[in-house]
């Protein structure tokens, strides 16, 4: 009998936190196998990489979880509500969605973007300086904010474009965009305050606090946006298992 | 009555890769990976989400059915849920191996492939 180590039972751990994102019926249903699944994969991963394999492993299951339970909860929507009603609520709950993320955006930026010669710690002298202390300092946060709802608006389009059913859709984006508001969030704000030394001293934010104090959130901020763009990417795709076999989305 | 097998034509790619690994037997989620990596050469990869939800709609839509729970005892004594093709769901393989095999053809007399 093959034995599970302690990395295998932690990480299967964790995938089992992961699995409660699904709608309860599929849970039920496939929940148990999908651990077992999860916890077979890690033991091979581990064989083969290490720890690392393993850690990599449990990153690309989370990025497959998201993908899929928003692709399920979804098709449930499709079981128990019209296609009006999914088209207008999944409108409305999308445009709350944005709204909620620009605000954040706003807020996020103005907390961890100090001025530049902040950054720097010394003065700054030039035009070229000059802009870009009053951008971090100043309009940055706006224009990064109405960038990344650009971004997201232009993949919304493409998807639609590909042929992707446009009231799943809705709903899809809004779910995504709540949890990288989430994420973004608990990632990239709670290490970057922990090693920006904001709350209490870190060795890190010690050295240089205001240049650290932007650097590490919006890293980790910068991530979390890459691994939403995933997920949007993903959601045009016509293997897109939600959208049913055949050409024909099943409704 | 059942749906003719044409209605789920094309197939997805996760459920091609599917139906041809159970194409040689029943199999449970981990030996589908692992015949699915092993075919693809490892080109072709389901995450445990894409995997059961494309099972869950294999079984909804007939192609494929569950067979018996018991252990493998390649891997440890858990009992786990094996599937099987379906005779639907062979007649839709072939149906979708004879469209791509066509699609094939049709690239190789415009000069796109080798030959076989």
């Amino acid at each position: 009998m093959r034995q599970h180590s302690y990395l295998t039972r932690l990480c299967a751990a964790a995938y089992r936190t992961l699995l409660w994102l699904y709608p309860p019926r599929f849970r039920k249903e496939y929940g148990a196998e999908m651990a077992l699944l999860f916890a077979d994969l890690s033991r091979d991963a581990e064989k083969r990489h290490g720890a690392w394999g393993v850690f990599g492993l449990l990153v690309r299951a989370a990025f497959d979880t998201i993908y899929n339970s928003i692709g399920e909860w979804t098709m449930t929507l499709r079981q128990h509500w019209s296609r009006t009603l999914i088209t207008l609520t999944g409108l409305a709950a999308l445009v709350a969605v944005w709204v909620f993320m620009y605000l954040s955006m706003i807020v996020y930026t103005s907390l961890f973007l100090v001025p530049w010669d902040a950054m720097l710690s010394r003065p700054v002298e030039g035009s070229l300086a000059q802009i870009a202390n009053d951008f971090f300092d100043g309009y940055g946060a706006f224009i990064l904010s109405f960038l990344v709802l650009a971004i997201n608006a232009a993949f919304f389009a493409r998807a639609i474009h590909a042929g992707a059913d446009a009231a799943a859709l809705l709903w899809k984006f809004a779910i995504a965009g709540l949890v990288f508001i989430g994420v973004s969030w608990a990632l990239a704000a709670g290490v970057g305050i922990y090693l920006s030394g904001i709350v209490w001293p870190h060795p890190v934010g010690r050295s240089d606090p205001g240049f650290h104090r932007s650097v590490f959130p919006v890293l980790m901020w910068l991530i979390s946006y890459l691994f939403y763009l995933k997920l949007l990417m993903r959601f045009g795709r016509q293997d897109d298992t939600s959208a049913g076999f055949g050409a024909t989305p099943v409704y | 009555m059942d749906a003719p097998t044409e209605n789920h034509i094309p197939l997805t790619p996760a459920a091609l890769h599917i139906l041809l690994a159970l194409a040689d037997g029943e199999r449970h989620g981990y030996g589908i990976m692992q015949a699915v990596a092993q075919f693809t050469g490892g080109q072709f990869t389901l995450g445990p989400g894409t995997l059961y939800r494309s099972i869950k709609q294999l079984l909804e839509q007939g192609l494929i059915a569950e067979a018996e729970l018991r252990a493998d005892p390649a891997l440890d004594d858990e009992r786990r849920r094996y599937y099987k093709l379906t005779g639907k769901g062979e007649r839709a393989l072939r149906a979708e191996l004879a469209r791509l095999d066509a699609l094939v053809r049709v690239a190789r007399s415009h000069g796109l492939m080798g030959d076989a």
